[in-house]
């Protein structure tokens, strides 16, 4: 099983690298997006971004938009395109071909959040030189890590649900945006009423609480959505849909 | 006493050698609501043939596809696909199949090469020999220099061919070709059936092709079905169908075609009617069972010539219009 999710993602990973090979709008906006998101926040908050809350929070929303697009591709764009078919008709179970393309989109979502606090941090070095070698706090790095990593799979996870059902990419994806922004919305509301200086250096409770309870909820929702996914990813059922 | 997974193993392997035919259905039937789409049907194919299954869009082909290949769960009836039953060892079913779907579904955004390497790695075929498998297959198929490519780079007949190389990639034992050249022009159809034909042969493998393409049933099938609204119409060799169905009619040329030739020949025995077109031209309508080279025979032994000596005008497509027909 370990070897099947493995080429899937393998598949995966190859056609995500391969839409890079002509760089086209939405390519080009992948990558300044990495620049912007990496750089102005440091921009705006300096060195103290290195312990900032805020970077919990944009390390769980980023991949909520990127994973959404490469999931909805990964399944109604297979189906779009016929290429489920023989898929479905090879040896592979159903769960391993759920569970390699929700990890490839995962790693995707993971690694392109690796790529903006690495540029974060680099802009942050380039910037203030004066205070040495700066890193980030040990505890937002690990929430980060976390966090958007839940993150990435519950993208993954409700992409399944809503490709699944989509007729097409397009549809799919819209549908998948729209939710990720309205999350964006609910999360900058929520953040705006709290009593927190997110830009600034927060306590190491407010943090440890800021990580906890999200990657919880997070945790619950990953489970409860794959276990629909699974239960839906089914040959026979895909196949009449 | 051997552990159990010997003798699973043993089942499975014994199940795949033992059994004369690769495809064997009994009473097997899907319905969608009130849409018989595969009725009753009973089937067998031998082991080792190219085996076409014919019927006009929508007869319930691509249906009995997925039915074989336990994709879809039948309403009624059984099936068993090299041994193993289609509703319980469908994983084993589809793990020593091939199919080669209506749709070609490769990745368009891949190399040539790296949709052979995906369903190479699919099949867990070790690195060396999955890179000689890729090869051969792609230097067969003529693609080798295009490898590197992008599949969506490659034409309509490529494209098929490179489906057709990973319907094939490991060395599955029966393998299931849905409308292989459908939608191709007749060059490209006709270079993909000399590939296919030369392929079977060397890979030894059963072929379950459908197509309504009769002409390429005619050339590259041994054994046909035909089916419309999901029921089976009939099933045997292409020259059964012939004879199961119609008369046959013979075109001669030559000479010395005498009023005594040809009233010998219209008293024979199966011979319907004997029409003289020309002096050099004969057109004979005679019994689906008489064997032709009895008539050939009888036109020398009365003393006329032949130059040319033909079956015409009853084609596969007749045998397939008339079966239609006669359904409707």
């Amino acid at each position: 099983m370990i070897a099947d999710i493995w080429t899937i993602m393998w598949k995966e990973w190859k056609e995500l690298l391969a839409q890079y090979r002509k760089i086209g709008l939405s390519q080009l906006t992948n990558i300044l997006a990495i620049g912007f998101l990496g750089v102005f926040p440091v921009l705006q908050a300096g060195n103290g971004w290195m312990s900032s809350p805020l970077v919990l929070i944009l390390s769980g929303w980023v991949p909520l938009v990127l994973v959404s697009s490469v999931i909805a591709d990964a399944f109604a764009g297979e189906r779009e395109r016929h290429t489920l078919e023989p898929l479905l008709a090879s040896r592979l179970s159903d769960t391993s071909i759920l569970i390699g393309k929700i990890g490839a989109a995962v790693g995707y979502g993971w690694a392109y959040v690796f790529c903006m606090l690495l540029v974060g941090l680099i802009a942050a070095n380039i910037l203030d030189i004066t205070h040495g070698l700066l890193f980030y706090s040990p505890l937002i790095l690990i929430g980060a890590i976390l966090i958007s990593f839940l993150g990435s799979a519950t993208a993954a996870c409700a992409g399944v649900l809503v490709s699944l059902r989509a007729p097409t990419v397009k549809y799919a994806q819209q549908i998948l945006t729209s939710a990720s922004m309205l999350v964006f919305v609910l999360v900058f509301i929520a953040a705006r009423s709290a009593p927190i200086d997110w830009w600034g250096v927060s306590s190491r409770e407010l943090v440890s609480n800021l990580i906890l309870y999200p990657s919880l909820i997070l945790a619950l929702l990953d489970s409860a959505l794959f276990l629909i996914a699974r239960s839906r990813f089914r040959r026979g059922k895909l196949l009449l849909d | 006493m051997p552990p159990a997974g010997t003798i699973a193993r043993g089942r499975k392997l014994s199940a795949i050698m033992d059994q004369t035919y690769a495809i064997e259905t009994k009473h097997l039937s899907r319905h969608f609501g009130p849409i018989r789409a595969v009725d009753n049907l009973t089937l067998r194919v031998p082991q080792g043939i190219i085996f076409g299954f014919l019927g006009p869009n929508g007869a319930g082909k691509t249906t009995t596809i997925n039915l074989l290949l336990g994709l879809l769960e039948p309403t009624r009836g059984f099936a068993e696909v090299l041994g193993f039953d289609c509703s319980t060892q469908s994983d084993l079913i589809r793990k020593h199949t091939g199919v080669l779907f209506e749709h070609s579904g490769l990745y368009e955004r891949l190399s040539v090469k790296d949709n052979l390497e995906f369903y190479a790695r699919i099949w867990r075929m070790p690195d060396g020999q999955r890179e000689s498998r890729i090869q051969k297959l792609l230097d067969h198929f003529a693609l080798w220099d295009r490898r590197d490519e992008i599949a969506s780079n490659l034409s309509r007949g490529m494209q098929r061919k490179l489906a057709l190389a990973r319907a094939f990639i490991h060395r599955p034992r029966l393998v299931f070709l849905d409308e292989p050249t459908s939608g191709l022009d007749p060059i490209a159809a006709s270079h993909l059936q000399a590939d296919l034909l030369e392929f079977c042969e060397t890979e030894e493998a059963t072929i379950f092709l459908t197509t309504h393409n009769l002409p390429e049933a005619e050339k590259i099938c041994s054994q046909v079905a035909v089916i419309s609204n999901g029921k089976l119409l009939a099933q045997g060799s292409i020259d059964d169908l012939h004879k199961a169905r119609l008369s046959q009619q013979i075109e001669v040329v030559g000479s010395r075609f005498h009023d005594s030739l040809l009233s010998s020949l219209a008293a024979s025995e199966g011979v319907r009617k004997v029409i003289r077109r020309d002096r050099r031209q004969l057109i004979l309508e005679i019994d689906a069972d008489v064997d032709p080279a009895a008539i050939s025979h009888a036109i020398i032994a009365s003393g006329g010539r032949i130059e040319e000596f033909r079956r015409t005008g009853s084609s596969l497509e007749d045998v397939f219009v008339k079966l239609i027909e006669g359904e409707e």
